[in-house]
């Protein structure tokens, strides 16, 4: 389904190649800086990443000759770490606006604002969010939820959530939880994730996990990785790594 | 009921221009001649000659505002200052206007409108109101609606004792000009204690090329009584220039309340010149909504006079200049009676280069004890080459009032915009969203029906926004 041979972007990644089928769910693990939240830019096509290098294929589509929106259309989508407050646009508003430009159809809005009313409560978000202009005045943990609730209404084929369980409460990370199990219930589905929390990589299960490091992926393995990260640290990859960019 | 759907309002159904054969009854330029022409055409008792001449008298007398959008070129011998487009005045029923006038308001929607939610519709077709009704429920109260001319004849004593009381003909060039060729409009009178729950609406079009359109709209809103009026205003687009100096006063008596709104959309071509004042009494209240695009310069700046205790002032406004538009807009308020109360919200956005200016006064005179106002006005330019202004201009006389200014301007940010983006939303969906959530808490005080006219309206200037 994704495809990424080569990856270099301008002074942060240097040569990422990474391949995700479906059902799979990658988790990507490394310093803070060492590109990961660079690597969920570039898959949207945020044109402050420059790409000098590389191909990425998404579902057989040459993914960086697209706009960062028909990105979307295709099935990817990011989660933001900091989502920007929307003045005058309710939560509704925009994702009833995504759901017809992902899917092509109009759907009654009457429903539509009560199943999207339905999945705030059930993240336990509180009903009102719904007209509310979206993210504004807005904690972070209630922000991460509105993520996780615009994940699971547009329906994507592959996610890349980015950190959605930092700085958030234990509430907050028990909805989370629900919310990207939910998610995979469909064994079509694909995520990448980026954590550096124990207890979400836990419960998720990835089938694959990566060290990524200065700009590179510098291990890959199953979830055993995610055991020696949390003994011993990055220690191990991040000095080799730092040793090959100098060098 | 039924309702009426502006959302498949197309561009061509705002810049259609009808046949103008009739145009060359009467010539182009402004003249005492014309002035007293006008008169004779419509019956006119001397008394309103005599403002007529008065006014022409002062207009020569009167220099252009030195300040503000440059409108040197507006050539005031090239504009046809009074033109009937029709031997049909004032139908009470559709069916008697002339076919392709008819079919214009129907583009426009007029009468759909008018059945759905309105109690009342006037429109005027250049100089002359063409169909003008209100609805038997609000007649048997009392209401008056009329055609201003026709209110000249059968309302002398009322139109006498309001008429030019609120906006003088000294005022300033372009009122001056107003009151020498005035021509149709409106008069809406709400007697004492009676609440007009649905609105009433009058529509302007100018259709020929080089016209101008000088509609008085007088309204006087009694004790205790409540209105709401909304104005629309179009023009095909020529090439050439037309002018809009209408002139519109309002009288707010006791405890009563008004509520005017408009959505002004004229040709490129248009310089809309307009005067809006109103005089509010104690503890009546006054809004003015008005959205001002299309014209190519517009100089708008509704005025409230808090001349009672308590009295109240709410100015909420939108303004869009595009490609070649310089929209210069704003509020004035006046407080002279003690504990008033006033808020001026104003949006303006700019696009393609165009120039969006906020030009606001206020001015608290001594006697205003614990006058209170409110100004919040943000600006949005959609892309490098648009300009934004904001010029607020406080006078106070009185250390008892609270003054309180914010201002924002900025552009649309690189991260709201990949946010919608990373949702699948387009770049023109999304520009087109954040501009109608910038102005949404305008738009949302007016009625649903009309919301969804002024966001179309929006719409149509956005296209071609990317790229």
């Amino acid at each position: 389904m994704l495809k990424i041979e080569n990856l270099q972007v301008a002074d942060i990644l240097y040569g990422i190649d990474l391949e995700v089928q479906p059902g799979e769910v990658h988790a990507l693990l490394g310093p803070n800086g060492s590109g990961k939240s660079t690597l969920g830019r570039t898959l949207l096509g945020d044109p402050s990443y420059d790409v000098s290098d590389g191909t990425i294929s998404f579902q057989g589509e040459d993914m960086l000759e697209l706009e960062p929106d028909e990105r979307a259309q295709k099935g990817f989508f990011l989660s933001f770490q900091a989502p920007p407050e929307l003045d005058g646009v309710s939560a509704k508003d925009l994702l009833f606006a995504a759901k017809k430009s992902i899917t092509g159809e109009k759907l009654p809005s009457f429903k539509f604002k009560k199943e999207l009313t339905a999945r705030l409560e059930s993240l336990h978000l509180n009903a009102d969010f719904v007209d509310r202009e979206m993210n504004k005045g807005a904690s972070g943990g209630e922000r991460i939820k509105m993520e996780m609730a615009s994940l699971l209404t547009l329906e994507p084929t592959l996610a890349f959530l980015d950190e959605i369980d930092s700085g958030v409460d234990v509430d907050a990370i028990k909805a989370i939880i629900e919310g990207v199990k939910d998610f995979l219930k469909d064994k079509s589905k694909s995520l990448i994730l980026v954590s550096h929390t124990d207890k979400l990589l836990k419960q998720i299960q990835p089938t694959h996990v990566h060290i990524l490091s200065a700009g590179k992926i510098v291990a890959s393995g199953g979830p055993e990785l995610i055991d020696e990260v949390h003994e011993h640290g990055f220690a191990k990859w991040v000095k080799s790594s730092s040793l090959n960019v100098l060098s | 009921m039924t309702s009426v759907d502006f959302q498949d309002l197309q561009r061509d159904d705002l810049d259609h221009a009808d046949s103008q054969d009739y145009a060359q009854q009467f010539s182009k330029g402004l003249t005492e001649e014309l002035v007293r022409n006008i008169s004779r055409d419509k019956n006119e008792p001397a008394w309103v000659l005599d403002i007529r001449l008065a006014a022409l008298k002062k207009f020569h007398e009167l220099k252009m505002p030195s300040w503000g959008p440059d409108v040197a070129n507006l050539d005031f011998d090239n504009i046809r200052y009074y033109s009937k487009a029709s031997d049909v005045k004032n139908a009470k029923t559709w069916e008697e206007v002339d076919p392709e006038i008819k079919r214009t308001f129907e583009r426009l929607k007029i009468p759909e409108a008018e059945r759905a939610m309105l109690a009342g519709v006037g429109t005027q077709y250049e100089s002359e109101n063409i169909y003008h009704n209100l609805k038997a429920q609000w007649e048997d109260l009392g209401v008056i609606f009329e055609d201003f001319d026709v209110a000249i004849e059968k309302h002398p004593d009322l139109v006498k004792k309001y008429f030019s009381k609120c906006v003088p003909i000294t005022d300033h060039k372009l009122a001056a000009l107003h009151y020498a060729v005035f021509s149709g409009g409106t008069f809406l009178y709400v007697p004492e204690g009676v609440e007009i729950t649905q609105p009433l609406q009058a529509y302007f079009r100018m259709n020929s090329m080089n016209q101008g359109q000088f509609e008085h709209t007088l309204i006087i809103v009694e004790k205790n009584a409540k209105a709401h009026y909304i104005e629309g205003c179009s023009a095909p687009k020529y090439g050439s220039q037309s002018l809009h100096a209408g002139c519109v006063e309002v009288f707010v008596e006791k405890n009563a309340a008004m509520r005017y709104s408009s959505v002004e959309n004229w040709s490129a071509d248009t310089y809309n010149l307009n005067t809006k004042r109103a005089i509010v009494q104690d503890d009546a209240v006054m809004e003015w909504i008005g959205g001002n695009l299309g014209s190519g310069t517009t100089m708008l700046y509704p005025c409230s006079l808090l001349v009672g205790a308590r009295s109240r002032a709410e100015h909420l406004g939108v303004a869009f200049a595009n490609t070649g538009q310089n929209q210069d807009t704003g509020a004035k308020i006046i407080m002279t009676g003690r504990d008033t109360r006033a808020s001026v919200v104003s949006k303006s956005l700019s696009k393609g280069g165009g120039i969006s200016t906020y030009r606001g006064l206020v001015d608290i005179k001594a006697g205003a004890d614990n006058a209170m106002i409110n100004i919040e006005c943000d600006a949005l330019m959609l892309d490098g080459q648009s300009v934004s202004d904001t010029i607020p201009h406080i006078q106070c006389a009185n250390d008892s009032a609270q003054i309180n200014h914010e201002a924002t301007a900025g552009k649309i940010s690189d991260d709201v915009l990949l946010y919608f983006q990373s949702r699948g939303i387009s770049e023109e969906d999304a520009k087109g969203m954040i501009v109608n959530g910038f102005l949404d808490e305008v738009v949302k005080t007016l009625p649903l029906e009309y919301a969804v006219e002024l966001n179309r309206l929006i719409e149509l200037e956005m296209e071609g926004s990317v790229g």
